[in-house]
């Protein structure tokens, strides 16, 4: 199967409803599991104690939501470049699930924070850098909300998303960059994690749950979008036979 | 159990699932009135077309 083929609705829909019931059952394995390792398996930390245990929630969850923007930049471009019909499709279904990761993150950052740092809160660039991704998510909710007709729609959030992709990398070496309260990178660096291996293997087993949990999601947003919009083009069809009508009514 | 900082712990795991299945229930949720909705057009599309080829 080629990819333009999955451009068909039929073939889409088809292929995710065979597909779904796999990605369900893996999430939970995966998700089961790392949340034993998390809990039952790791260590406590040497300097944090038993506090690492939010980490297992908050780093997947960090990746999650900014994973879900740049899959949106990939699809604003398919938007653009390749017009593939699917495209517009997937970005709008991932847009709320990559609105409630990133808010996960902040929500358990925060909650990490308290006891680490002694605040819920600081404006350091990495922390404000993921509430701007939040707050771009709720932006670009609202305009696809906005604008009714899809295609106009489409085009004007694949604008917003690839203006807004800018801040990916932001978020990235926003610790490396400036000063920050947050802790640097430690999973995710070209001279191997720092992170021990009895952490780390939970933490990645985590991190597959959550990526399979996403992907679960994001299919079945997919799936209804594609439904919606189908409900729309029958609405659209039904009131522009009505007014056909009434126009050789009243000629 | 996770020493004295559980209460930040179990508060950040339950802002986790109440998250997560926040969003399942939405996306059931969302699925079952687009599935009415579309199986309510069709049949009206349905029972026009038979309508409009019947002599």
């Amino acid at each position: 199967m080629r990819l333009i083929d999955l451009a068909n609705p039929t073939v889409f829909s088809r292929l995710t409803d065979r597909l779904l019931p796999w990605l369900a059952g893996a999430t939970a394995l995966t998700l089961g599991a790392g949340l034993y390792l998390a809990f039952f398996v790791a260590p406590a930390d040497y300097q944090q104690g038993e506090t690492v245990k939010i980490m297992y929630a908050h780093v997947p969850a960090a990746w999650l939501g900014m994973f879900a923007y740049a899959m949106m930049t990939l699809s604003a471009l398919g938007t653009f470049v390749w017009k593939h019909p699917l495209s517009d499709v997937s970005a709008k279904a991932a847009a709320p699930l990559g609105a409630v990761f990133t808010l996960i993150a902040l929500i358990t950052g925060s909650l990490w924070g308290k006891p680490m740092w002694g605040t819920y809160w600081v404006w350091d660039a990495r922390l404000t850098s993921v509430l701007i991704l939040f707050i771009m998510y709720l932006g670009l909710i609202a305009l696809w909300h906005a604008v009714e007709e899809p295609a106009r729609a489409a085009r004007a959030t694949a604008i917003v998303i690839l203006v807004g992709s800018i801040n990916l990398p932001i978020i990235k070496f926003s610790v490396d960059w400036w000063n920050t309260l947050h802790q640097p990178t430690s999973v995710m660096r070209l001279d191997g994690p720092t992170i021990d291996a009895s952490m780390l293997w939970p933490l990645l087993i985590s991190a597959i749950g959550f990526t399979l949990l996403f992907t679960t999601l994001h299919l079945i947003a997919m799936k209804n979008e594609l439904m919606r919009r189908r409900v729309r083009a029958l609405r659209v069809k039904a009131a522009s036979r009505g007014a056909q009508r009434t126009v050789t009514a009243t000629a | 159990m996770f020493g004295p900082h559980s209460g930040y712990i179990l508060i950040a795991w339950l802002a986790v699932i109440v998250l997560i299945a926040a969003v399942g229930l939405w996306l059931f949720i969302d699925r079952r009135k687009l599935t009415r909705q579309l199986a309510e057009l069709e049949a009206r599309e349905a029972r026009r077309k038979s309508g409009s080829t019947a002599p």
